[in-house]
């Protein structure tokens, strides 16, 4: 291990937006494999689950923080620190609207966690109402949804909080199957955007921000009839009978989220930590962006991550190193770890100039005068 | 509780920090905010469009607190 000057863990957030279309990680948990590639170069990496779940697919990464998109933008804000567990104790909450059937599987994966990854769950609570998800796509192209009765999560959540000592929150709420749309159709074959997304998002959203507890959802659907032309970005979703065992997976060790009154530890993590973000270039016009693009923090966006947005870095105004791909973002984040201006691995240097201080500008390279 | 869409045109303007708080402070007076972005720019108009999700409360949703059996 080479001694890192700094001699603190660097620290490393990967945003990809829900939603919004994303060539890469719009779809079954595809974003994966760079939050993998990325764990690699980093000391820690904070993410949230949008890029870590692939339903019944996902890989345990030691130095990911999962981090849910509402608490992720509070950190970002430096609101909220992250404080690392070991093992948090999840409550589970079944939307009362899920068929029977359904709703044993979904228990039966809560079960497997249990006896097979030894996780720690309390038991699960129905919500007192039907949730009544309901779906739209907004006229960016970005999807939205809402449930009509978020009163009914709260209560099932403020249960499992104050009577079984949740430490961890998984939602899953009966979705609309909608299996003749275009919408759906389109996902599957690995294009479009996840019509789910703007709804899973505004149900962890309402849990985090009222408990500060970590947060995910899994969405509750029937199965669909087979596809041969099934894309591999969303094969994932289709494996199994839920959406269930990557959450529980993420939230078993998802950070504690903390504010600046609790008594702060030595392993706990604030914004004014993060080295890096790593963020579509099309899709900067997210909370968290903005509010680190205001502190030392090294923005990376990346081009080939196209997205149905185009709000871009330098139409904000924010400092940016821009990169093609996320396989030249890990280099360039091995380069900035280790000291290197990522400029000098190209082939392209060019000289220094001089600075005129009454222009503001730097005067070309006659350096005779 | 209700959830609520919204969706605003405002001013763009620099740095990021002063749009940020420009962004907060036009969807306050419309509820508590709960997820917002930046969707849009129109840097030639001077514009950004903004969607978010606000809840407005509507009555106490939380119930009396029962004894774990």
């Amino acid at each position: 291990m080479s001694l890192d000057p700094v001699r603190r863990p660097y620290t490393a957030i990967l945003i990809v937006p829900t939603g919004v279309g994303a060539a890469i990680g719009g779809y079954a948990g595809d974003a994966l494999p760079v939050a993998r590639g990325l764990s690699q170069v980093v000391d820690r990496l904070i993410t949230h689950p949008n890029v870590l779940n692939g339903a019944q697919l996902y890989w345990p990464l030691s130095n990911a923080l999962y981090t849910e998109g509402y608490g992720l933008d509070q950190f970002a804000a430096g609101e909220w620190g992250l404080r690392p567990v070991r093992q948090n104790r999840i409550g589970l909450v079944l939307d009362q609207a899920i068929e029977p059937d359904l709703r044993l599987r979904h228990l039966q994966v809560a079960d497997a966690a249990k006896a097979t990854l030894g996780l720690s769950l309390t038991d699960y609570v129905m919500t007192d109402q039907p949730l009544g998800v309901t779906l739209k796509t907004a006229d960016s192209g970005t999807t939205w949804g809402t449930i009509q009765h978020p009163d009914s999560l709260l209560r099932a959540v403020e249960k499992l909080k104050h009577d079984a000592k949740a430490e961890a929150i998984a939602v899953v709420a009966r979705f609309p199957d909608d299996v003749g749309s275009l919408a759906l159709q389109e996902y599957r074959h690995g294009q479009g955007v996840d019509c789910l997304a703007g709804a899973e998002a505004i149900i962890s959203h309402l849990v985090v921000r009222t408990f500060r507890l970590p947060c995910a959802h899994a969405p509750a659907l029937s199965p669909l009839p087979i596809d041969p032309d099934l894309s591999p970005r969303s094969a994932a979703e289709e494996l199994g009978y839920t959406f269930l065992p990557c959450v529980l997976v993420g939230l078993s060790q998802a950070p504690q989220l903390i504010d600046r009154h609790s008594r702060l530890q030595s392993t706990d993590i604030w914004a004014e930590q993060v080295d890096v973000l790593v963020v579509p270039e099309t899709a900067c016009g997210g909370s968290a962006v903005l509010s680190l693009s205001q502190t030392p923090t090294q923005i990376i966006t990346v081009r080939e991550n196209t997205t149905q947005l185009h709000v871009t870095a330098d139409q904000l105004g924010i400092a940016r190193l821009s990169v093609h791909s996320y396989l030249e973002a890990i280099g360039a984040i091995a380069a900035l770890r280790s000291g290197l201006n990522p400029q000098s691995l190209t082939a392209q240097i060019d000289p220094i100039r001089l600075y005129d201080q009454s222009s503001g500008e730097s005067i070309g390279s006659n350096r005779l005068h | 509780m209700q959830t609520h869409f919204l969706s605003l045109e405002l001013d763009l303007c620099h740095p990021a920090s002063a749009l940020q708080r420009r962004i907060l402070d036009a969807l306050q007076p419309m509820g508590d905010p709960l997820r917002w972005a930046i969707v849009a720019v129109e840097p030639e108009r001077g514009k950004v469009t903004v969607e978010a999700v606000v809840t407005r409360e509507t009555e106490p949703w939380i119930s009396v607190v029962t004894t774990w059996v």
